[in-house]
This record gives C-alpha cells, structure tokens and sequence, in this order.
C-alpha cells in the first residue's frame, strides 16, 4: 500500500440546524482517496454520504456545519491544505473548487442554469481558472464535448439546457466538471435521476474519462451494482459512520460488516449472474437528530448483542486496509 | 426569435381595437349635440339649424354607427381626436401638451422605482433573516399600504416647505427648457409615485431570489469556484429577474393611473390631471381620448417589458421552436 | 362522513392555530378591529356632530375640548375623523364584499359551463383588466357621477376580475379531479357538485382577496376624494377631510387636520395588509 494519498478525511463530523433541532447528518468520517483511483462511498438514502461529500468542498447550506475532523487535499506540488479550514467562500477555497476539486450533483435536470447557452456554463469554470482566450476556451469545450459523445460539438455549444435531454445534460455536468482536468471528482449520485438505459451509458462513459484522465474520483451511490462495475475501493456508510471500508474484493468477496452484507442481498448485482433472491433490510435509518448510545445498525441487525446498544462499536482492522466498525469483530476479526 | 416578437405585438392590436371600440361607445353615451364634437365651437355657434342639419349630413351623424366608427377610428389613427367641450380647442393639441409631460414622469418613475426595487429586493434576499431585510419588509408594508397623496403631502410638507429642497409642484419655471432644468420638479412626484412599485417589486425579487438561490445550479455555480458575487448576480439574479417581469407588466397600470392622484397632489401639468380637470369639467371627449391614450400606453409598456423578459431568458425567446436544435 | 369532517376541523384548527402564531397578523387584525368599532360606535366616543359648523371655533388647536382640534369651519376633527370612517370603512367592506360576490357568480359560470361563454366572460375580464383601474374609475365617474353608492358600483365594475381568475381557474382544476368525477357516478347534480364541492376549495383565497381589496377601496376612496371627485364633499370620509391639505396655508400651519386622517387611512390600510398577507400565508403556503 504505498500509492500516493490525494485525500485524507478524518473524524469528519457535519451537523445541521433545522429549526430547533440539530441533525447529525456525519458523525464520523474518515477514508483516504488513492492517486488515480476510484473510490465509492454506498448507503442508503439520510445516510450521509452526499453531506460527506458537500463538506469536501464547504459546499454545505448554510445551516449546515463541520464540526471536527479534517479535509486534508495534497496539491499537484505535495501541499497539504486542509480545506475546513478554509472559509466557505474565501479565495483559497474557490481556486480549488472547479480547478483542483470538482463536482457532479445528483440531479442533471436541475444542475444547469436554464438562461445561459451549455457552451458558456462549461467555459465559465474553464475561464475563471485559466488566463486563456475566448477562442481557446471554445476549442477546449468544444474538444470535451466531443470527447463526451456529442457529434456536433460547435452547434451544441450555442444551444440551452432546455434542448437537451436528462443524459445529456449529465453529460454536460462531466464537461463542467472535467473541462479543469481536476485532481479529483466527487460525483454524487451522478445517474441516479437517470433512465435505467442512460445510466449505464453515463457510467461507461465516467470510467472512461477517469481512466484518460487519471482523475481521483468519489462515487457516491446507493447502487452496489454500480459499485462493483466501477471502482476500486469501497466505503459503506450508515448513519453517519464508515462502517465498512476496504477494496473492492475484499467488500464483495468477504463482506463483514452486517450492513454490508444486507446491502449486497439487497441490490441486484448484474455481474454476479444467476437467479438470487433480494432481500430486504428491515426496519428504516434512524432519525438524525436523536443520539444513539450504541451501534446505529443495533435495531435492525440480525446479530445484535448486549453491548451493541450500549456502547458505540470501535474499528477493527480485519486484513491491511480492510477494516469495519462492529463488535462482532472486536477481537481480531476472527469471529463470522 | 423575430418571430416571437412580431407574434407579441399582434396580439396588441384586437385588444388596442376592442378599447377603441369601448371608448367610441363612450362617446356615443355623452350627452348633447355631437355635433359640437367634430367642429369648433365657434363656427357652431354660427350656424343655423338648417344648416347644422346638413352639416350633420355631411359630416355623416345619420350613418351607421360602424360607418361613424370606422370615419372616427381613421381619424383617431390621423390624430384627429375631435374637439374639447370645455375649451372648443383641438383635443389633439391639449394632449400634445399634456402626453410629454406624464411620459417624462411615468417613465422616469418606472426606471427608477424599477432599480430600487430590484436592488432593495437583491439585498433582502442574501441578508436574508437579518436586520436589514426586516426593515426592508416592514419598509415595504408601509410603502404598499400609505396612500401616495398622503407621501406626497408630507414630501411637500418637509422637502419643499421646510427645507426647501424641491419646488411645491408644477413641471418648470420659466426658461426652463431642458429635461435638467426640469429635474428638480420631476424628483419629488416620481419617486412619490414609484414607493409602491418599489414596496412591490422588492417583496417580489426578494422571494423570487430565495427561490433561485435554493436551485441546484447555484451550487453548480459555487462548485466552479465562482465568487459569491459572481454567483448572486450572474446566476442567482438573472434567473429571479425572469418572474419579475410578469410582476412589472402586471403593476404598469397601477403606475400611470397612479399619476392622476400624483399630479394632482404636485399641480403637475400632466395626463392625469387633465384627467380630473376634465372629469370636473365635465369635458366628456377628453376624459375619453384621455382614458384610449394611457390605456394604449400601458399596453405598449407591458410589451416593451414583455421583449425584455424574453431577451433575459431563452425558453420564452425559443418556446415555439424548442425542437429546432435537438439533434438527438 | 364523521371522519372527513375531523378531518377538516382539525385542518381548520392547523390554520387557526397558523394564523394565531402569525404575530404581525394579529397586530393587524387588531388596528383594523379598533378602527371599526370606533368609528361604528362613533355616538359612544364624542360628544360632537361632524357636521356641525361653529364658527366661532375655527381651527382651534387640540385640547381637552377637541382632541385633535377643530377645522377650519370650526368643526371638532376627532368626531369627523370617527364618523368619517364609518363612510370610508363602509364603502371598502361593503364593495370588497360585492365585487367578490359578482367575480364568485361569474367565475362560477364560467368555470362550470366552460366553452364559449367562459371564452367570453375571460376576455371580457381581461379587457377590464387592461385599463389602468384608476383611469376606469375616474371615467365612470364622470358617466355615473359621484356619491357613495356610485362609488361601490364603481368600485365592483373595476374589482371583480381578480376574484373571477381565482374562481373560475379553481373550478376548472378542480373539475378534473376525480371527486368530482365520483360524485356525478353517485348521482349527485350538476350544480350541487359545484358548490359542495368546489367552491369551498377556492374560498381561502377569495377571502385574501377581499381581505386585501378593501384596504385597496379605502385607499381608492380617499384618493378620489382627495381630488374631489369622490362622495360628496358635505359628507365626512377620510379623504373628503384630507381635502383640506390642497390649501396650502392649512397644509403648512395646520398640519394635524391633514396628518390625522392620513394616519387613518394609512393605519387601516396598513392593518389589512398584515392580515391579508397572514391569511395568505394561511391558505396559500407556496407564496
């Protein structure tokens, strides 16, 4: 395990005012992102990885706040920034955003603004880091957009979001995101609001331009189909907590953590072939904003134990850098 | 995208026709000889009734009221507006005299209630929940609910009386001939009669601004690494200016028929108080060719408001051709 | 049945409970409140005749005697302001309330019989529309004339578009749905369905409406009276007083007989957009 660490987040924790009441939507939070690899971060929907992912780049509403841990980023020269640190608008912040670190939301429909051409909203990111000319802004979006699929680039680049359809929007969303050649991207749920047929293609297309690229990227998902077809290593999250990180076999092929093996009952995996039954995780995520004194999963796990309710589990370190947070494995990670 | 606009300004013209129409009729429905209407009142009073029966031949009184509209719409479209009961000169040349005037100030008022508006509305909207967007709103009650002739009252009262500032009414003093000169008459009465688009507009850009700020492309926008003020502006404002408009088109007529009471209030030589001159003068032609002359106005502003909010935003510009550039 | 009408108190009590929580609102409906009763029960509150002109006692400064002092004729100020209420207030509810009830009428014909005759009855609501309401105003009363009931004509001529567009595209929303749809299967009529049914639905805002157009009729009143085209000049209304400020050697030395009423109105008009905009929030929570 000696790649070079692009991302380091730890002990994140992110908390919400909403009227009277504060939500805990990240407790704690900590993984590392590898140089050129592709990392998932999986859990159900108010599980806390599309905050996780917000709170990267202080893109929080603004009832929302970290309250601890790190974001430590390492830049093209080796420095550390620790990008909490950072106001949430200030100048260091924005040359990052974009430029080192860029993003992709969940909804595409929604993520384009409807009054400027798709040609300007790409070039707005390319301009505002680079000191480059109109011209040169319009061959390099123009060269993206072909590179995404689009056949007639220099037309497309005058038309509005309002003529293009759900996939093509997102894919839009990847020119913005990509047209930087950033260090990393977070892409949060990125073919979620997408059309079954459309999603395969836009995850093709993802790995193919984080391959090209080399780009770092984040996954965030709900879908261990998509998971297990694109990324390297794997984070599943639940209630605020990694309660499971590893690489991809060691997720798949050892599953430890009791979540993680429901979730991998739960979601049909294309590639694992053959007729299996789905199961479903019953029971529904605990509210956020109460405080829970022992594991989050103890009410719906089938291997629930006295002091699963009482007291939060700690990490266990199962296999290098497999490692899960669950009293099952308290003692070396030998028990099943 | 012509298209668009050419289609906009035909729908002005059924609607410009049935207002004709309605006034014509109101023509009609006023007491006494109609005579005394479409001639001078001096020649009138020369005439014997032999002569006035011809001449009522003539000028076409016995023939059928759509003839009679037709012969009075060309006229109207000639600017032959008839004669004023009151003071038997050419309505035409009365308006000529007064139109200058309530433009200069409903149009002076409108730009610049507009700009305040929107840019009080602005602060409102991101100072959201502070001290300065409380009493923007509490401002703004009051500027909705106080009656403008009471503002323009106390203005007079504080600005022209007790400190000078402002003459008490009227449009010029002598030799003043300049659109400057006038300037000093026209700062009191405009912006008295912009407070409640004012009031108005910034309640609306406020939650207008809430609303886009919430958008998903705004925070596209800050993922870009763009300034908050870039954000605010290039994409949160621009995109809460495009329901404004419809705002705006739909407060213009509040504006002009608000220049009766402003005019009035300033003794400023306008429409509007050409309008209660003649109402107390019982000068029914003008009241008439009045009410046709500001409501045609106000249609044409809310068209001029109706291209600019088109001009801001692509899917009003392209609505009938959406298809043209999908090349799927 | 038992259950649908639970269902409808306890939102009813939501709503309550919304619009008592709504403390700008309540301060509104408060003003307005302490307006009407005291200019209803204007006899209980001055001794004095508005229309009683003591020369004797001309533009006398406020004191025990008169409160707010005496015009310029020598009448007491306070009891023209009380009773001058009663004729303004008056003519705001009582048009509000008529201009709602013909827009109701129409809206309801036009949302039911759909067709041709809304075709009509919309354009015609839009040709009112299209004229600056202050213009269509001031020509009717130069056809009609002025005076009070003139003024609540007026006033219904001019206001009834707003209350018919809420209606009439209420009706036609709710048409579509399925209750409706249900009730004609069970076999309930044409009419009935729409005003069990239907009406209910819209009337929320319809009160917002009328909440709002009578601060807008009080304003239009003393406005036209201000310009001495609106009641008679003999009768006391807030604006028929404020005409006094059009001399200017009252409006600079004897500012209280102008800012009196002025306040007045103001305060009124003020009251009822506090509370219309609570009522708003009410019913229509989008906004």
């Amino acid at each position: 395990m000696n790649e070079e660490i692009i991302l380091k987040v730890e002990n994140l924790q992110t908390k919400f005012r909403v009227g009277k009441r504060i939500v805990h939507a990240v407790n704690d939070v900590s993984f590392e992102l590898k140089k050129g690899t592709m990392l998932g971060i999986v859990g159900e929907s108010g599980c806390g990885k599309s905050v996780t992912a917000h709170s990267i780049m202080k893109l929080l509403p603004k009832n929302g706040s970290i309250t601890g841990g790190k974001v430590k980023y390492y830049d093209n020269n080796g420095k550390a920034h620790i990008l909490n640190e950072y106001d949430r608008n200030s100048k260091e912040l924005r040359t990052i955003r974009g430029k080192e670190i860029s993003m992709i939301f969940q909804d595409p429909l929604a993520s384009l603004d409807p009054v400027y051409t798709i040609g300007s909203q790409i070039s707005e990111n390319l301009r505002e880091h680079e000191n480059i000319s109109k011209k040169e802004a319009f061959d390099r979006v123009v060269s993206m957009l072909f590179e995404l699929g689009f056949s007639n680039p220099e037309e497309r680049y005058y038309d509005y979001p309002h003529n293009f359809s759900g996939g093509m929007k997102q894919r839009v969303m990847i020119a913005i995101a990509m047209i930087c050649n950033p260090n990393i991207l977070i892409a949060d749920e990125p073919t979620t609001a997408l059309d079954v047929t459309i999603q395969a293609q836009i995850l093709t297309l993802m790995s193919k331009m984080q391959k090209t690229h080399g780009t770092s990227t984040i996954l965030i998902t709900h879908n261990m189909g998509i998971v297990a077809e694109t990324c390297d290593e794997v984070a599943v999250i639940y209630m605020g907590r990694i309660v499971e990180f590893g690489n991809l076999e060691q997720i798949f092929n050892t599953p430890m953590h009791p979540y993680t093996k429901a979730l991998l009952k739960s979601v049909p995996v294309l590639s694992s072939g053959g007729e299996k039954r789905l199961e479903y995780i019953p029971g529904a995520t605990p509210d956020g904003s109460e405080v829970i004194k022992g594991c989050a999963f103890a009410d719906r796990c089938k291997h629930t134990m006295e002091i699963c309710r009482t007291k939060q589990p700690v990490e266990s370190i199962v296999d290098g850098s497999h490692r899960v947070l669950c009293w099952l494995y308290d003692k070396g990670g030998k028990n099943a | 995208m012509f298209k668009y606009y050419i289609t906009r300004f035909a729908m002005l013209i059924p609607k410009l026709m049935v207002i004709s129409i309605i006034v014509f009729i109101g023509i009609q429905m006023i007491p006494g000889d109609p005579v005394t209407r479409t001639i001078s009142p001096e020649v009138y009073a020369h005439l014997s009734p032999v002569q006035l029966n011809e001449l009522r031949q003539e000028l076409g009184l016995n023939d059928s009221m759509v003839v009679q509209y037709l012969r009075w719409l060309s006229g109207l479209l000639r600017g032959d507006f008839g004669y004023s009961l009151v003071t038997g000169g050419k309505i035409s040349g009365i308006i000529a005299s007064r139109l200058p005037a309530t433009f200069e100030l409903a149009f002076v008022s409108l730009i610049f209630a507009t700009i305040l508006g929107l840019l009080f509305g602005f602060i409102s909207a991101i100072k959201k929940n502070t001290i300065i967007d409380y009493t923007n709103t509490v401002l703004g009650m009051i500027g909705i609910s106080v009656p403008p002739f009471f503002f323009g009252l106390l203005a007079i009262l504080l600005f022209s009386i007790y400190l000078r500032w402002f003459p008490t009414g009227g449009r010029m003093g002598y030799g003043h001939v300049t659109f400057f000169a006038r300037l000093k008459y026209l700062v009191l009465p405009a912006f008295i009669l912009g407070i409640s688009l004012i009031a108005t507009l910034m309640k609306f850009t406020r939650g207008s601004m809430l609303d886009v700020l919430s958008k998903e492309y705004i925070k596209v926008a800050r993922s870009k690494g763009l300034s908050e003020i870039k954000v605010n502006l290039k994409h949160g404002f621009r995109n809460a200016l495009i329901p404004i408009m419809v705002v705006l088109v739909m407060r213009i007529p509040m504006l002009v028929g608000g220049t009766v009471i402003i005019e009035t209030v300033f003794n400023y030589p306008g429409m509007g108080s050409l309008m209660v001159s003649s109402i107390s003068g019982s000068d029914m032609p003008v009241v008439m060719i009045g009410t046709f002359i500001m409501t045609s106005s106000v249609l044409l502003a809310s068209f001029f408001v109706d291209v600019f909010a088109a001009i801001i935003d692509p899917r009003i510009r392209f609505g009938t051709d959406a298809g043209g550039g999908n090349g799927k | 049945m038992g259950s649908k009408n639970r269902v409808k108190s306890s939102l009813m009590r939501r709503n309550l409970h919304k619009l008592l929580s709504n403390r700008l609102a309540l301060v509104g409906l408060g003003i307005v409140l302490l307006l009407v009763v005291l200019s209803a029960f204007a006899p209980l509150f001055t001794k004095y005749d508005p229309s009683f002109i003591d020369v004797s006692q001309r533009l006398q400064k406020p004191s025990m005697e008169h409160l707010l002092g005496t015009d310029n004729v020598g009448r007491d100020l306070f009891a023209r302001l009380l009773y001058g209420g009663r004729v303004s207030i008056f003519i705001g509810i009582v048009s509000a309330l008529i201009a709602a009830a013909v827009g109701i009428i129409i809206g309801s014909v036009s949302g039911y019989f759909g067709g041709k005759i809304d075709m009509v009855l919309l354009y015609i609501s839009e040709i009112v529309m299209s004229f600056p309401s202050m213009i269509l105003v001031l020509v009717l009363v130069g056809f009609l004339g002025q005076g009070i009931l003139n003024l609540i004509i007026i006033f219904t001529v001019v206001g009834w578009p707003s209350t018919y567009r809420i209606i009439r595209s209420r009706i036609l929303s709710l048409r579509e749905e399925l209750f409706v749809e249900s009730c004609r299967a069970s076999g309930i009529g044409g009419a009935s369905i729409m005003f069990n049914h239907l009406l209910p639905n819209a009337l929320g805002p319809v009160v917002v409406i009328i909440t709002l157009s009578t601060g807008g009729y009080v304003l239009a009143e003393a406005g036209l009276s201000f310009i001495g085209l609106g009641v008679a000049s003999s009768v006391p209304t807030w604006g028929n007083i404020i005409n006094a400020a059009r001399n200017l050697r009252i409006m600079q030395n004897f500012p209280a007989l102008w800012v009196a009423p002025g306040v007045a109105i103001s305060l009124f008009s003020l009251g009822l957009s506090f509370f219309g905009d609570g009522l708003r929030d009410v019913f229509d929570p989008e906004e």
